[in-house]
């Protein structure tokens, strides 16, 4: 009995030192956050009671690693399962960078998105790929690297095979200048 | 020294050991690894530098196959709990404030990349000796709510890189290592908050586009920390150095890393070090 207790009481109370770092996932209903956590068993989640300020209809939310944002978000649409918010507990104010910057070099485009940046030719070949400092970010880079970005099917791009922030970031950066590298071939 | 980072290999086991540098590929325990961008960069950069003052073999790499899952990254810092090495770098890995926490800061130990982002997410950046962050890096550092550069308050992450002293001084009001180098259009060598040296010629824009060349330059510093140099001192000769690589690669941004790195004798000797 005083383990379920002790249950309720972490989940209603939680340390805050363990927040640093996590997310937290809205869904519309405690179904929807129960199915989520089944689904992400291979990831670090748990279900808890999302603050007052953040509520969203659902009084059972699923706090996560901030980092592994990007494999959590795929593996819930190959479920189907709708999330209704994703915020950072750092500062639930906090959204994923929006910001893309792009400058000619050389005749090259670089973009840049945050922490990440790749770089194309005029025909749309990515030349280079730089930046961040999670895993996938090197794995990326030999897999998006030589390839012309107009012809990398959706399952190659890199919010499909990444599963860090970086990636997310990176995927931001991806788009950006598949938009220009299309352009240039109107 | 010790050099710390996942490769993008899935299922690679752990290994450790020291490595054997080919033109554009690594041997360690006879396997073979890219010189790419990331850890294997900066691998690179360090061997040759250690190599040009015969001490390639003290150079020991701790490495696993992680291509984001953290599987590799979890038994790299498994590793790092216990450090029998005066000098260690953490580099490409996935961040994790449980991990980093546990990591032996008993000697002097360098964050680049996830290690960095690990340590200031944990909030122990004074546990490191050194930093170093680029621009968008640093606006990580210097927002104290954020545990990743994804998540940056906009205010911080618009900031351009003529505002970079104001940024280190925001990022030195938390725990931050006594030592940083901030890479750019012009790299700031930074002690203890304060701007040292700042380094901006030769200047190559197309650097910046190329993966690889933040990673280089830790590579060097760091080697030059470990044959003796004064931490600032390697920062300031880190950043020249760098530089008089784009120098003799006359790079396009389309360059490749390894065609830098096999720059390396030819840039130390002119340095006459």
């Amino acid at each position: 009995m005083s383990s379920i207790f002790n249950k309720l009481n972490t989940i209603l109370n939680p340390k805050k030192e363990e927040k640093k770092g996590n997310g937290l996932i809205l869904f519309k209903n405690v179904k929807e956050a129960i199915s989520a956590e089944r689904i992400l068993k291979n990831y670090s989640v748990k279900v808890v009671a999302p603050p007052q300020e953040v509520r969203e209809g659902c009084d059972l939310a699923v706090e996560y690693d901030l980092v592994e944002e990007m494999g959590i978000k795929r593996e819930l649409e190959k479920n189907n399962l709708n999330a209704v918010k994703f915020i950072s507990l750092d500062d639930a104010s906090m959204e994923p960078l929006n910001l893309v910057k792009v400058k000619e070099i050389d005749g090259f485009t670089l973009v840049r998105s945050g922490n990440m940046k790749i770089t194309i030719d005029k025909v749309g070949k990515i030349v280079n790929v730089s930046g961040g400092g999670c895993p996938d970010v090197p794995y990326l880079n030999l897999k998006l690297k030589g390839k012309n970005i107009l012809k990398i099917p959706e399952e190659d791009t890199p919010k499909n095979l990444g599963y860090t922030l970086c990636a997310y970031t990176l995927n931001k950066a991806f788009e950006k200048a598949k938009t220009i590298a299309l352009e240039g071939t109107k | 020294m010790i050099i710390a980072g996942a490769v993008p290999i899935k299922g690679m086991e752990l290994i450790k050991g020291p490595v054997k540098l080919n033109k554009d590929t690594f041997e360690i325990k006879n396997k073979e690894l890219p010189i790419s961008m990331g850890t294997c960069a900066l691998l690179g950069a360090a061997f040759k530098t250690l190599e040009y003052f015969g001490k390639e073999d003290e150079l020991k790499f701790i490495t696993a196959g992680d291509i984001g899952e953290g599987d590799g990254s979890l038994k790299i810092y498994e590793e790092l709990h216990e450090i029998n090495d005066d000098l260690t770098i953490i580099h490409y890995i996935k961040p994790k404030i449980s991990e980093i926490i546990k990591v032996d800061f008993s000697k002097n130990v360098i964050g680049d990349a996830g290690g960095m982002y690990a340590g200031k997410a944990a909030g122990i950046g004074d546990k490191f000796h050194m930093f170093f962050p680029d621009v968008g890096e640093l606006a990580f550092l210097a927002d104290e709510n954020s545990s990743h550069p994804a998540y940056v308050r906009g205010f911080i992450s618009e900031i351009d890189d003529q505002e970079i002293p104001k940024l280190i001084k925001m990022a030195y009001t938390q725990k931050m290592p006594k030592n940083m180098v901030v890479k750019g259009s012009k790299d700031h060598i930074v002690n203890e908050g304060n701007i040292v040296d700042t380094v901006e010629y030769p200047k190559f824009e197309a650097m910046e586009c190329i993966g690889g060349t933040g990673d280089t330059l830790t590579g060097i510093t760091s080697s030059l920390i470990a044959c003796g140099f004064k931490t600032e001192k390697a920062g300031i000769l880190g950043c020249k150095l760098n530089r008089k690589l784009g120098e003799l690669v006359k790079p396009s941004p389309d360059t490749q890393i390894y065609e830098i790195i096999q720059k390396m004798p030819e840039a130390l000797k002119e340095f006459d070090l």
